[in-house]
């Protein structure tokens, strides 16, 4: 089976210092594909290279077989890859519904004078648009308030829009940054659950950073851990929890020599 | 101090104000989408003046490059204007390439594009004068064809005089104002257009081509524009090359009077700066040039951020 979605030899330098190293993975389609690494080891930076906002120095990345070399974020966007942001970054000012609204626009091919002057063909497009923008705020929970302005909504609410409002790009993969950050143990619990019912509703590739290592134990199939920019470990979660490189990452040098293979790794950044 | 005066006042007000609130919202729209404003505007609107003189008369004035030539053919003033705001449009596309895209695509500091679209003004301004001369150019009265000149109505014993060009400046500006305001805010295309205002990188990442919408944007506002300078062309003529630089400038005051980035600010501030101009005494005439500068300094000493605009908020 080819994989979904392949990165080989990928580096980037911001000057003189390597953010990423020669990163090699591949992500298999239907997976959830962790990728964890203390702050400052170049996940979001992988992000950024996959998504088009920033250009990788060296190497590649395949989305579907697709060189996405030379591609703009839009294009690589309407290839079927989407994102979300650590950061949460919604239209603020557009209703709920809207935000998830936006997205259709690149997809549905429409003319202008279509839209402008309203042909029965892009009429019926546009309420397919809306059905589905009604389905996703449903499915996140965010019915009721469907037409409040996205920056009213609580915190975590803002997340899970800005989750479906990726699902409205109708994603091949779909890239999640930190999508639990500032969760407690049982919203951390329903976002796990949210993130295999959407896998499996949209038959997504999921790629999620992560800090909360049980969370990314519990959910992913695979992992990856980037260190300094390198990846120093790949493979199923229990293997790379008990890989060396990875102990010392996470808990020091002078430590992790004669570390015990069972010391979970997640202990060192649960806090953090 | 009677009725029929102050419906003359409020009539003339209106009309001239409408079309400063559709040349401010070029002004706006660039502003909302990019965060900056472009200097090059006021010199599309005097471009957009010059085109649909040329294209409603037929020829040129006495002394530019072009003196004495003549077009093989007139159009009707409703079809000049409208083409004339064409051109205009795609010379606001120009802007965008000449002075923000080549900025934009090298990271360079915003304001530098502040400065290049400054330099694209001069350019654009200095060739209108090479081309048409300094001369100045006013539509022939029978431009509006068989129209009557004016419609008199008696208001008690007063009489308030409509004049048709004032009738077509406020229905023509009332027509783009509604069809943009719908424009925005119900198409899907408006919709990705606030999106991409309110965050490119986002808007892109939801497959939104960023660039198409920048360039669309500065062919919106180069049409508004060219329409507005030809619209008050008309009204007052053509007094030179430079006619659109005290516009500019009275069009910025009318974007800040109104909050920056605010499109029904816009649209208000030009309402407001029109109403005031129109009811300042007859004897402080001569200080009809300093109102939008002075009610700009009152109402900023109230709300520095505007009539309608938004606190800026800063988030941690």
């Amino acid at each position: 089976m080819s994989p979904v979605l392949s990165v080989e030899g990928l580096s980037k330098a911001f000057g003189g210092l390597m953010a990423l190293t020669d990163v090699d993975f591949e992500v298999q389609e239907g997976e959830i594909f962790g990728l964890i690494g203390p702050n400052g080891a170049g996940k979001t930076t992988l992000f950024n290279m996959l998504t088009g906002l920033s250009k990788p120095t060296t190497g590649t990345i395949h989305l579907l077989g697709q060189d996405l070399s030379g591609k703009s974020p839009a294009a690589i966007a309407r290839l079927g890859m989407a994102r979300t942001f650590q950061n949460i970054r919604l239209f603020g000012a557009m209703s709920v519904l809207d935000n998830v609204r936006v997205p259709r626009h690149a997809l549905d091919k429409a003319s202008l004078w279509g839209g402008v002057f309203g042909t029965s063909r892009s009429r019926r497009r546009e309420r397919e648009a809306l059905d589905l923008a009604h389905e996703l705020v449903e499915m996140v929970g965010l019915g009721a308030r469907m037409h409040a302005p996205a920056a009213s909504l609580p915190y975590g609410d803002r997340r899970r829009l800005e989750i479906a409002r990726a699902l409205a790009l109708s994603p091949k993969v779909l890239l999640l940054d930190e999508p639990a950050a500032g969760m407690n143990q049982a919203e951390k619990q329903d976002l796990s659950n949210f993130i295999r019912v959407i896998r499996d509703r949209f038959g997504l590739t999921v790629l999620l950073i992560e800090h909360n290592v049980p969370m990314v134990m519990g959910l992913c199939r695979s992992v990856a851990v980037l260190n300094f920019g390198q990846l120093i470990a790949k493979g199923a979660p229990e293997d790379v929890q008990a890989d060396p490189a990875v102990i010392e990452a996470y808990l020091g040098v002078a430590d992790a020599r004669g570390a015990d293979d069972e010391v979970a790794i997640g202990g060192g950044v649960n806090n953090a | 101090m009677s009725l029929a005066w102050f419906l003359q006042n409020l009539v003339n007000g209106l009309s001239i104000g409408s079309v400063y609130a559709v040349f401010a919202l070029g002004y706006t729209l660039v502003f909302s989408v990019l965060g900056i404003l472009n200097f090059a505007h006021g010199a599309v609107f005097t471009l957009g003046a010059y085109l649909t003189y040329v294209l409603a008369v037929g020829e040129f004035g006495l002394n530019g490059l072009l003196a004495g030539m003549t077009l093989p053919f007139k159009l009707p003033f409703a079809l000049a204007l409208l083409a004339g705001a064409l051109l205009s449009g795609l010379a606001g596309v120009a802007v965008e390439h000449l002075a923000f895209r080549p900025l934009r695509k090298r990271g360079a500091d915003a304001l530098l594009a502040l400065v290049s679209s400054l330099g694209v003004a001069l350019i654009l301004v200095n060739l209108i004068q090479y081309l048409f001369g300094a001369e100045i150019y006013s539509f022939p009265s029978d431009v509006l064809g068989t129209l009557p000149p004016a419609v008199i109505l008696h208001v008690g014993e007063g009489l308030v005089a409509m004049r048709t060009i004032q009738v077509v400046l406020f229905g023509v500006s009332l027509l783009l104002l509604i069809g943009l305001a719908w424009f925005i805010q119900f198409t899907k295309q408006g919709k990705a257009l606030r999106a991409v205002a309110e965050n490119p990188d986002t808007a892109s990442l939801l497959g939104i081509s960023v660039d198409a919408f920048i360039l669309g944007t500065f062919f919106i506002s180069g049409l508004l524009g060219g329409l507005s300078g030809t619209l008050i062309g008309v009204s007052f003529g053509l007094s030179g090359p430079y006619f659109g630089v005290a516009y500019g400038l009275k069009a910025l005051a009318v974007i800040v009077l109104g909050g920056l980035g605010s499109i029904p600010g816009a649209v208000l501030g030009g309402l407001v700066i029109g109403l005031a101009e129109a009811f300042l005494p007859p004897d402080m005439s001569s200080f009809k040039e300093a109102v939008p500068y002075a009610l700009l300094f009152i109402v900023l000493l109230v709300r520095p951020q505007g009539l309608l605009g938004k606190n800026a908020e800063e988030k941690v």
